[in-house]
Formats: structure tokens, sequence, C-alpha cells
């Protein structure tokens, strides 16, 4: 026996009482889960004040491209639905679960295809196969103006009263983001040139995100739990980053969330724009319907039925990027979250945040699935007499 | 997992075992782990005949889960290495958990077994015998059961 085995061994036998504990685990990564608040209590005018500062941000051109918004702007308020594709702009007033304080949300959002000759199957693979191929939004499936739609999100959720002006920046930024994705492929629109000269001129001072400051956070992240959980929380240098490792228990069993933060220099990256990408996995492998399901379902598609509908537009609403299905083998398929955060979002989102947000999106999502599968093991045999 | 070469004729004169023995090379178990899971797989053996050379269930099945998970020889004697440790730890906490009076089942066992890990864990003692002692010396309050009284 080598001094390492002997090492690796103790540390799992270490862990095994923690593990077994859920009500402590359960207390991981509890979101903040966001409700929408009703016409009747929203702030209209501290929501136009919002978008209109949102706008101002961005570049003339930019906002010529994007409609103006409709008289309302309570959930959902739309503008410029285009032909076949567009721009929607939504301002969405929200409250923390307590009532306070008020949040602010704002969602830009393309349109791809209209789904009506559909069938249920296709439009789930399509999906599927957009969320794979798009690293930075979620492709829902949304009914928009009494039409069902595939829909491209990206979104920015902020405690308004934590400072307008940081907040506004933020979702000129996801707006932008957004438009430049909607651009052709190849040919430089204004947005992508925004967000390059706003890279540019981030530049300087903050080198963005790095191997070390990833390692750091992920530390820190540990360490904010109390001593037993934190003993269960491994941590694994990785690539150009870090492993983070988070027992699980699940229908009996224990498993682990992995959560996976790789640094990404300017150099490297296809748009030179570096960031972090992250990725995350949910612990089983399903069947491909179920799997596509599942996914679908995380990223917040209002056309799959569940009880407990949290999305990452609630959850860990600044991360671009969606849930996925893979197949890993003949008819099973892999259910991961894969998304990236570019080094200009530093300026608003903390490397300790980005460890802890991206581990509460991969938590809350797995939590769901576990309780359904709970749920299920449990009382899905019984037939309930009609 | 590793994977058979493709089998080819064998010459009735051809020495099998001179063959099987000089590649072995620097990794006869590897070899042994192989061969044991290739008749098991074709049927040629079983558990309970590998029982009487001495193999129990549990050490097979630790044997065959490592050959499983492993992509390289390296990494299947780490996974051998580890199956060793917890073997060896097992034995020992089965055996304070007894001193004390804890049945070696359940989420007091579980307790015990933790706590003893996690204090040679982070005072980086790999003897867990003497974990333990130090633990009675140091912080005993921690140890579910009851301490045995010295016979000194």
């Amino acid at each position: 026996m080598t001094p390492e085995a002997c090492k690796h061994a103790l540390a799992m036998i270490a862990r095994e009482y923690v593990l077994t504990r859920r009500e402590e685990l359960d207390t991981l990564g509890t979101p903040l889960v966001l409700r929408p608040a009703t016409p009747e209590e929203a702030n209209l005018s501290r929501l136009h004040q919002i978008a209109a500062d949102v706008f101002r941000r961005l570049p003339d051109d930019v906002v010529e491209s994007v409609p103006p918004l409709a008289e309302s702007t309570i959930p959902p308020s739309i503008g410029g639905v285009g032909e076949d594709s567009g721009l929607l702009l939504w301002v969405v007033d929200l409250r923390a679960p307590d009532g306070a304080p008020w949040v602010g949300f704002l969602c830009g959002t393309l349109y791809a295809e209209h789904e009506a000759e559909m069938a249920p199957e296709t439009r789930s693979t399509t999906i599927n196969n957009l969320n794979l191929n798009d690293a930075a939004a979620a492709w829902v499936s949304m009914e928009v103006a009494g039409e069902r739609l595939m829909v491209r999100l990206c979104s920015a959720a902020h405690p308004v009263d934590e400072g307008l002006e940081s907040w506004s920046d933020l979702a000129a930024y996801m707006v932008a983001v957004a438009v430049a994705a909607g651009e052709a492929e190849g040919s430089a629109g204004p947005a992508s040139t925004y967000l390059e000269l706003l890279h540019i001129s981030q530049r300087g001072d903050d080198d963005g995100y790095s191997e070390t400051s990833l390692c750091f956070a992920a530390s820190a992240f540990r360490d904010s739990f109390s001593e037993n959980l934190a003993r269960t929380v491994l941590l694994d240098d990785h690539l150009n980053g870090v492993e983070v490792l988070v027992p699980f228990f699940a229908a009996g069993e224990v498993r682990a969330l992995l959560t996976a933060f790789e640094a990404v220099s300017d150099e490297d990256s296809p748009t030179g724009v570096g960031g972090v990408k992250i990725f995350g996995q949910l612990f089983d492998s399903l069947p491909v319907p179920e799997a596509h399901r599942w996914a679908r379902a995380f990223n917040g598609d209002d056309d799959v039925p569940d009880d407990d509908n949290d999305t990452w537009t609630q959850t860990t609403a600044w991360l671009f990027g969606s849930w996925q299905a893979l197949e890993v083998s003949p008819g099973m398929a892999s259910v991961f979250y894969k998304g990236f955060v570019p080094n200009p979002l530093r300026r608003h989102v903390s490397d300790v945040e980005l460890v802890r947000g991206c581990v509460r999106e991969v938590w809350v999502s797995a939590n769901r699935y576990r309780l359904r599968k709970e749920f299920d093991s449990t009382i899905g045999g019984v037939d309930v007499p009609r | 997992m590793f994977h058979a070469e493709p089998s080819t004729p064998i010459d009735p004169n051809y020495d099998l075992l001179a063959r099987m023995l000089a590649d072995a090379g620097d990794d006869p178990v590897l070899t042994l782990a192989i061969v044991v899971s290739k008749m098991l797989e074709h049927g040629r053996t079983t558990p309970e005949a590998l029982a009487r050379l001495g193999i129990s269930e549990d050490e097979l099945l630790a044997v065959l889960e490592a050959l499983e998970e492993s992509d390289t020889p390296e990494e299947f004697n780490a996974a051998l290495d580890l199956q060793a440790a917890l073997q060896h730890y097992n034995a020992i906490l089965v055996e304070i958990a007894n001193e004390r009076g804890v049945p070696a089942v359940g989420g007091t066992y579980l307790k015990l077994r933790s706590a003893i890990a996690a204090f040679a864990e982070r005072n980086d003692v790999l003897d867990l015998r003497i974990a333990y002692r130090l633990m009675l010396a140091e912080c005993p309050d921690q140890l579910p059961g009851t301490t045995p009284t010295s016979k000194d």
C-alpha cells in the first residue's frame, strides 16, 4: 500500500458519515428563488427608468436594432417581434421570497423558428441541438404572443437597490451579447464591435479570470461552509482551473456533484474574448428522451410540465449557458450544464460568487431531479382512485 | 478497461505457461487479474472455486472493479492499492468498534469510522490504531461508544 492510497482511503472513510446527513447537505446552495411581482405590485416608473438606463449604455446602432419597449413593461412586455426572428426585451419585476428587496430582471431573447408544425420529438431534438451548439445562452420552447416559438434566453438579475449603475451596465452588456449572437456569422456588427471595445477598455488593471483566481475562489467557497460540510467538498486542480466536487445524497445513494471551472485566455478563445468555461453534470445517465426532457426542464422550457419550475434565470441569472443532453452510449445520454462567463463580467461577478453561483445552479437542478426520483420511487406505483 | 488481443490458434507444442510468465514482465499482478477476469467471463472458473484458493468474494470484486475502472496499468495498480488500504482500514475499524461496544453497522458505526479517519487525515497519521490512541488521549468525547477501561 502506498502512502497516497492510504491518504485517499482515509479521505473516503472520513467523508462517509457527513455524506449521509442529508439535512445539512440540503442547506448547500439554497437558491435565491425570485417570484415575479404582480402588475399591481410592480413599480412601473422604476422599471421604465431601468430600461431607459440600460439603453443609454448601449451604442446607438445597437439601440436602433432594438425596437422600443411596449407601453407596459410588466411581464412579459415584448418589443421587436419580427417575421422570422428578432430581439425581445423583457423587463420583469421580481421579489425575493421574503418580499424584499426588489430585484430587477432583464432578459434579452432572440426568436429562432416557429415550431407549430413540429412533432414533439423533433422539437425536443432541435432545441437540444441548438443548446449543444450555442455556448452563450439557453434555447427554450416558449409561448409568445399566442405562438409557440423557440427562444434564446440570456438574462441579468440583480438587487436593484444595490446599485442601479452597476446593474444597468451588466444588463446592457447582456443585451449586447444577445444582439451580437444574432448577427450574421463572420460579419462583426455593431454589438460585436461594442463588446470588443468594452473588453479592450476594461483590460489593463484586470486580466480577467485566471486559474489562480479560480482555485482561490473555490477554496473560499469551501471554507464558507460549516466545518463538517467543508471537509466533504473536494477541490482538484483541473486543466486551467479547478474542479469542485460536492457530495450529494440521492434516493438512498451518495453521488458526487461535479462543477468544473476552466480559465480561457483571450488568445485561446475563438471569439477573442476570454473568460471561464463552466461544466456541470447531473449524476445519472438517462434514456435519451428522458435526458432531453430534463435538460429542457432545467432550462426553463415552459412546454415541459414540472411542478417546481425554478430555472437558471432565477438562480444564476448572469450565467451564459444551458443544460444539454449528450448521447454517451447507445440510447443513453448524459445531462450536463455548459456555460461561459466572459472576462468583462468580472466587474459585476466576483470570483467567489462565480464559483458559488455555478455550483448552486448545478445543485438546484440536481436537487429537482433528486426530489422527483425519490418521489417516484416512494409513491410512483400508487394508483390514485378517481 | 483492458481489452484482450484477438485469440490465435495454439500450437500443441507451444509452451503457453512459459510465454505467459515471460509476458507477465514487470506487472504479474495485472496479468493474473486479466487471466482471472477472462476465466470468469468465459465460465472457466467461478467465485466459489477462487474462494477455495483463498480469494474472497470481496477481494475478487475489488480486483474486477479496479480492472473495469482503469485505462492503464498505473491506474489499475493505484486502484488495487486503494482497495487494499480500504480493506486494511475497514478491518481495524471493525476491531475498534467491537472494543467500544458499537455494532459494526448503522449510524453510530459510521460516525465512529468517519471521526477516526478524519482525525487521521487531518493529522497525517496513516496508522489508524495510532490515530485512535491519540484521540483517546486528546479528544475522547468525539468517539461514539464506550471507551474500554484500562487493564493496568
